[in-house]
């Protein structure tokens, strides 16, 4: 909660030290505030419920917490001088990066829908905007556009089902959901149905799940670097979280319904975003298509009840950003180069660069889900939960996809450490080379001592 | 006599909205909008709740609707053609929304609930209950509805430095 306060606090400070141009000043602000208050969240373990239970904070989605403020922390310093290359606003840029900060933060406590359409209203207007930050580019203007008039019309069909639950339940409350749906047995309210399955399908969309996924591919690849390496990490996870948040606290009895349609969802999703990866030669749209793959696979914790399924999502969260910001952001470097989108851009990386090779070798195994990285420990997670909950055919698709998937990562893999062809040696910065390194070592510790999450 | 302004005003209502998208003239389909938001205000009145109908008024018949005929004055978009789509655009576009059509139907056919319902506070929409409402139980979606609006405002900034930084 107090998270909200100090976030919605330092957007709107600024805001005022834009005015007096502090630009310096402003970023060295804000990531003092992302540090102190990740020092706190690792100190103070607040608990409780606010404001008639709007939000709630409990063991399960505090480390939840911990995980959006270390990613918010990571995309911060990876891609701190942007602005001035993009030449961003940097007093509006970063109201909006806290803005969204504030929306995913209250997106992971919701404790009643109406927070819950706040928050993905927040998260997804500023995205709509920033996403136009390159405005100079057709590309990043296409994509600002479609997302915008896509993700309104998915918050229509989202706000529909609200209301349709509303109807039924005549609450917003998740608790008071529950127990006004388990008195209704299953299929007798088609509205309580309906309701579900619009919900299912809004959050599928911001989650960019396979039906609801054609915005994905053009909008992370239109949209500047570090725009698209915040939509596919801090973003998605915090999607992520108020999807099992949702689904496990307010519509365990209606189960059968939104679990089959999950299941469909769920293996169109892992199938089509992992075999059109394949074919991609932008590496920005192969890094969208698997990036629909990893919500695939994080919507498989979803399924299983509340405990085991928080943790796994959370750890698999956790990797996949890891390894995500941590491949946008050499990628980005390589784009300052004037290197084009494409894979062969990596072409020769270790030649002249070994130590961004390795970095990035490190993270799409993790990606692959290959022992040394934590990767490999997430989809264990996540596949082993879903076995013994008896979804074994779904298990079996997300393994064959999987190793599909390897195959991309791959090629990346094998350009990079082709010494034909080098890349120039490209010069990185102090910060950026520590939090490079810190994300690829915790990718490692948290690979070879997976309880140290839990 | 509730029922028989209950019916006018739906049949107005859908009679304008079907107007709003078949009139070729963007001019005119946004007065049909404004008449079509005029007939839900109506609804509103109905339901005893006329905050919402004012407020509806104000804010989407009024603020908004001359918004948007200012924009399409300013961008000259009252020319009567309109790009032709392609056939199975059209097609697809009417049988996904007929399928929604057919489920929506279905259940609310389903759901229509005869048991007559007695509010606990027939005035729960005016304007002393609805502002206590808002001010304790939701005032945490309320304050945080600044933030959202705060969002598009600084976002409108934000587009406007980044166009004229190039």
């Amino acid at each position: 909660m107090n998270y909200i306060y100090i976030f919605t606090g330092l957007g709107v400070v600024s805001l005022f030290l834009g005015l007096l141009e502090k630009e310096k000043l402003i970023k060295y602000l804000t990531g003092f505030v992302l540090l102190i208050s990740l020092g706190i969240i690792f100190t103070l373990d607040e608990k409780g419920s606010y404001f008639n239970q709007m939000l709630l904070a409990d063991d399960l989605v505090n480390p939840m917490l911990k995980v959006l403020l270390f990613l918010g922390l990571c995309h911060f310093i990876l891609f701190y001088n942007t602005g001035e290359e993009f030449k961003l606003p940097t007093a509006e840029y970063t109201a909006l990066f806290c803005f969204i900060l504030v929306g995913a933060i209250v997106v992971t406590l919701e404790f009643n829908l109406v927070m819950l359409f706040l928050g993905i209203e927040i998260i997804s207007i500023g995205l709509y905007i920033i996403a136009a930050g390159n405005i100079q580019d057709e590309k990043s203007r296409e994509a600002s556009l479609k997302y915008f008039l896509m993700g309104s019309f998915s918050t229509g069909i989202f706000l529909l089902g609200i209301t349709f639950i509303y109807g039924v339940t005549g609450s917003f409350l998740l608790s008071d959901i529950k127990t006004v749906s388990s008195g209704i047995p299953e299929g007798s309210s088609p509205l309580l149905l309906l309701g579900t399955l619009l919900i299912l399908s809004g959050l599928a969309f911001k989650a960019s799940a396979v039906p609801f996924h054609f915005w994905t591919p053009d909008v992370y690849q239109g949209s500047p670097t570090h725009v698209t390496a915040f939509m596919a990490t801090l973003v998605k996870a915090s999607v992520l979280f108020a999807f099992i948040r949702l689904f496990n606290q307010a519509f365990l009895v209606t189960s059968q319904t939104w679990q089959n349609s999950l299941w469909l969802i769920i293996a169109l999703t892992v199938t089509l975003g992992n075999v059109t990866a394949l074919y991609q030669t932008s590496f920005k749209r192969m890094l969208a298509y698997s990036s629909i793959a990893h919500a695939g696979y994080m919507l498989m914790g979803v399924l299983v009840p509340e405990d085991p399924s928080y943790k796994s999502i959370l750890f698999y969260a956790l990797s996949y950003s890891l390894a995500s910001l941590t491949l946008f952001g050499i990628y980005f470097l390589l784009e300052k180069k004037g290197k084009a989108d494409a894979l062969e851009s990596f072409r020769g990386l270790a030649k002249q660069n070994p130590e961004l090779a390795v970095l990035a070798a490190i993270s799409l195994s993790s990606m692959i889900g290959l022992p040394p990285a934590a990767g490999f420990f997430a989809k264990l997670n996540i596949f082993t939960q879903a076995f013994i909950n008896g979804y074994t055919l779904l298990v079996a698709i997300a393994l064959i996809t999987s190793l599909i998937g390897a195959f991309y990562y791959l090629r990346v893999i094998g350009l990079m450490f082709k010494m034909d062809n080098s890349v120039e040696k490209i010069h990185v910065g102090l910060p950026f080379r520590l939090i490079v390194w810190v994300q690829v070592i915790l990718l490692i510790v948290f690979g070879i001592f997976p309880a140290l999450i839990q | 006599m509730i029922e028989i302004a209950f019916f006018s005003l739906s049949i107005l209502a859908v009679i304008f909205a079907i107007l709003v998208i078949t009139a070729k003239n963007p001019v005119h389909s946004v007065l049909f909008l404004v008449m079509t938001f005029f007939s839900i205000a109506g609804h509103f009145v109905l339901l005893n709740a006329q905050f919402i109908a004012v407020v509806h008024v104000i804010v989407y018949a009024g603020a908004i609707m001359v918004l948007f005929l200012f924009v399409i004055m300013l961008m000259n978009l009252n020319k009567e053609s309109e790009p032709a789509k392609p056939l199975w655009l059209k097609l697809s576009g009417v049988i996904t929304s007929g399928l929604l059509l057919l489920v929506l139907t279905a259940v609310f056919r389903k759901t229509v609930d005869k048991t007559a319902h007695v509010l606990p506070n027939p005035d729960i929409g005016l304007v002393k209950n609805l502002g206590m409402t808002l001010f304790n139980d939701f005032l945490l979606p309320f304050e945080l509805s600044a933030v959202l609006f705060l969002t598009a405002m600084v976002g409108a900034v934000f587009i406007g430095k980044v166009k004229a930084g190039n």
